[in-house]
């Protein structure tokens, strides 16, 4: 167990001894018992700091600190356990103070309490903490004041270890059920996923009969048009590949990137348990993060990866992504790019005819909504302005700006996702969820659709 | 259950909770401001003159107006302008009153002004040490997040009970009474308060000693105020380096290993 005393004359202690010096001397000066009082009473109480300090010099006590869980959501509540042991003689009047870091908020205790511990006594303290901030967080160590004038001569043991706690990106708001997911996965696979021959149970074509077919496989209908023995062929079993880029630029921070990433986490839930595979590029100005392919990648043990991710304020580079993926010669099916529509839209876009050259399916996540444009936030700017007219801007002209200039980036890489064959997909708020938008784009690739396109193309 | 689970997540409010007796503890420090100046007014209304009466009025009614009016936390700060205004008062008056007693034209004997100066000096001391015990149990009055609805918190019971039969189950600790915390923090001084008091008297009695055998005249004062002013100022020295010792007396001295003192190393190649 880590040990450590903190003894010092605080800013406050210095100041007041100054005062009171100041005070006495000016009293005795001027003949005037209104200052000499206050001011000989000071240094009876900084005297009496300095004699308990002295005679209680080798207090100890032992302290333990014990977690609920290692690692909690964003937005979960943790419970943590100190056991103190006073090893002195005599009864102590404490103040225990415990420290963490601001990932974590005190709910229901305050983090400081004062409590009396006889001597050879242990007492078992609580707190409950809620996960306010995604990261590593830290708890501990404790901090055992032991005198009464703290205000002015610091006197604490600082006891424990330090924790440190895993906070993970926050669980989706909506639940999707499981019957959608399966349901969109086939249809990925059917829209994405590469047709193979092989020993699946999807019917691929029909061909000549060949030794060591089963009778079962012959297509008897087909053997008879053609007087020859005519057998089915099946496809492979369709895997997907995900390969998904994360920006970490400049303009992807606080809410919008806490929920791009528990998108991304989500995105895992899809292959949960089956044999498709997912890859994730965090990408800056270089590649900050690689995930290898993982198949049916389990949901906690990438968010075990990737939970300490963290915005650079460095305006991303795509194309450098995706010359990275090119150099690693990742084989994919599907590239989705979490990204927003800020920054240096036209570099973007080459990453994107870039993306295309490698064939794959591109699908590009926008989170530049005004659900997540914190900046432009009418209500909260209306709240700090205080002219009139300039809250009428903010109120009226500044969201209709910024929505024009969204509506402007997003047509031209729509006009780009449209030549390489991509498709674009809006996140709109905290509402909304990723698996719900991906099934609504993938509603545009069923039959009925394809047939209403295909008459108006007509 | 899981969709109700986002009302829990988003159904936290801030709260701003007072520590119990910080309200009595307020109340006292603000009231002993209030019959400082008030005695102080008392005192220069029977001294007869105009002058040093409307300044102290003024000064009180600032003074009062900010300790009650303001959000001022108490601390260091509220301390200093009160100081502040009680030095600028008395300077004033000085000057344009009485640079003797400061505001009595003669009205009062002498007995009678140490009297009054040291009641209000008793009632300053009563502030300060009020200043003192805010800042050490009250200053954490504090804000805490807690969830709003009944939902919410019957889920927030509901992750507290199963925490019941573990190492964690959950367990509130009483807050301390006010006067726990009261005679924990007089406990603080008492014996240093008793030794340094006797110390104190045993000196002032000396002090008065001399002062009424001794003929009052301009010797006696030389002998007396002088040496109570160098005691000051060698008081406060001490003080000061108490301060700056007294920590290192905690810092455990490590003994250099003998390989690696260089002092050590070349006594023994000379020898």
């Amino acid at each position: 167990m880590n040990s450590k005393a903190n003894i010092e004359l605080t800013k406050n202690g210095k100041t007041f001894l100054l005062l009171s010096s100041i005070s006495v001397i000016l009293g005795l000066a001027i003949d005037n018992f209104l200052f000499i009082i206050p001011g000989c009473f000071f240094w009876l109480i900084i005297s009496s700091a300095f004699i308990y300090f002295l005679s209680n010099r080798n207090v100890e006590f032992n302290v333990s600190i014990k977690l609920s869980k290692e690692y909690v959501r964003n937005r979960g509540l943790i419970a943590i356990a100190a056991e103190i042991t006073n090893t002195a003689e005599k009864p102590r009047f404490v103040r225990i103070t415990l420290s963490y870091s601001y990932h974590f908020t005190c709910i229901d205790t305050p983090e400081t309490l004062n409590i009396r511990i006889q001597p050879k006594e242990s007492k078992k303290i609580h707190w409950l903490l809620l996960a306010a901030r995604r990261g590593s967080g830290s708890v501990g160590p404790i901090e055992i004041s032991l005198s009464p004038f703290q205000s002015i001569f610091i006197n604490r043991r600082i006891l424990g270890d330090i924790k440190s706690i895993k906070v993970l990106p926050q669980r989706p708001r909506t639940y999707i059920p499981w019957k959608t997911k399966k349901d969109l996965l086939l249809k990925m696979i059917h829209e994405f996923a590469h047709r193979i021959k092989g020993r699946g149970d999807e019917f691929h074509s029909l061909r000549e009969y060949q030794l060591g077919d089963h009778f079962k496989h012959i297509h008897w209908f087909a053997t008879a048009r053609q007087d020859k023995l005519i057998s089915k062929e099946f496809e492979d079993q369709k895997n997907l590949h995900f390969l998904i880029f994360l920006d970490l630029g400049s303009n992807m921070f606080g809410p919008k990137f806490d929920y791009a990433l528990s998108s991304v986490v989500e995105l895992s839930s899809l292959i949960q348990g089956t044999q498709h595979d997912l890859a994730i590029i965090a990408y800056e100005e270089e590649v900050q993060r690689y995930i290898v392919p993982q198949v049916g990648k389990d949901e906690l043990k990438l968010m075990l990866n990737l939970y300490d991710l963290e915005p650079t304020g460095i305006q991303s580079n795509l194309i450098r992504a995706i010359n990275f993926v090119k150099n690693q010669q990742l084989h994919h099916s599907i590239a989705i790019i979490f990204s927003d529509l800020e920054g240096d839209i036209t570099q973007k876009l080459r990453g994107l005819q870039l993306l295309r050259s490698m064939a794959s399916r591109i699908i590009f996540v926008n989170f530049s909504t005004m659900g997540f444009n914190l900046l432009s936030s009418p209500e909260w700017l209306q709240n700090q302005s205080i002219h009139k007219e300039y809250n009428q801007i903010l109120g009226n002209v500044l969201p209709s700006l910024v929505k024009d200039e969204y509506k402007q980036r997003e047509i031209l890489v729509r006009e780009i996702l449209f030549t390489v064959g991509g498709d674009f997909v809006d996140v709109k708020g905290y509402d909304d969820n990723i698996i719900l938008s991906l099934y609504r784009l993938m509603k545009k690739y069923s039959p009925t659709q394809r047939i209403i396109r295909e008459a108006i193309r007509v | 259950m899981r969709i109700r689970d986002r009302t829990f997540e988003e159904d936290w409010e801030k709260i701003f909770l007072s520590v119990r007796g910080s309200n009595r503890a307020r109340s006292t420090h603000h009231i002993s401001g209030a019959i400082t100046f008030a005695l102080i007014i008392i005192q220069s209304a029977i001294s007869l003159n105009y002058i040093p009466f409307a300044i102290w009025l003024l000064l009180g009614v600032i003074s009062v107006s900010l300790d009650f009016f303001s959000n001022e936390s108490i601390g260091t700060a509220s301390y200093l302008r009160f100081g502040f205004l009680l030095i600028f008062g008395t300077i004033v008056s000085m000057f344009l009153v009485n640079f003797d007693s400061i505001f009595f034209q003669g009205t009062f004997g002498r007995i009678e002004i140490i009297l009054w100066q040291i009641i209000i000096g008793l009632f300053i001391v009563i502030r300060l040490f009020t200043t003192f015990f805010y800042m050490e149990y009250f200053k954490s009055d504090f804000d805490i997040i807690r969830p709003r609805s009944n939902y919410s918190r019957n889920q927030l019971e509901q992750y507290k009970q199963n925490l019941i039969k573990t190492d964690f189950e959950f367990k509130k600790i009483a807050s301390t009474s006010f006067w726990r915390k009261l005679s924990n923090m007089l406990g603080g001084f008492l014996w240093p308060f008793i030794i340094l008091t006797l110390l104190t008297l045993l000196g002032v009695g000396y002090a008065f000693l001399i002062y009424f055998m001794i003929p009052s005249n301009a010797i006696a004062e030389l002998n007396v105020r002088p040496a109570l002013i160098i005691m000051a100022i060698l008081y406060s020295v001490l003080l000061i380096r108490a301060s700056a010792v007294l920590p290192k007396t905690m810092m455990k001295k490590t003994s250099i290993p003998e390989n690696q003192d260089e002092s050590i190393k070349r006594v023994k190649i000379s020898e």
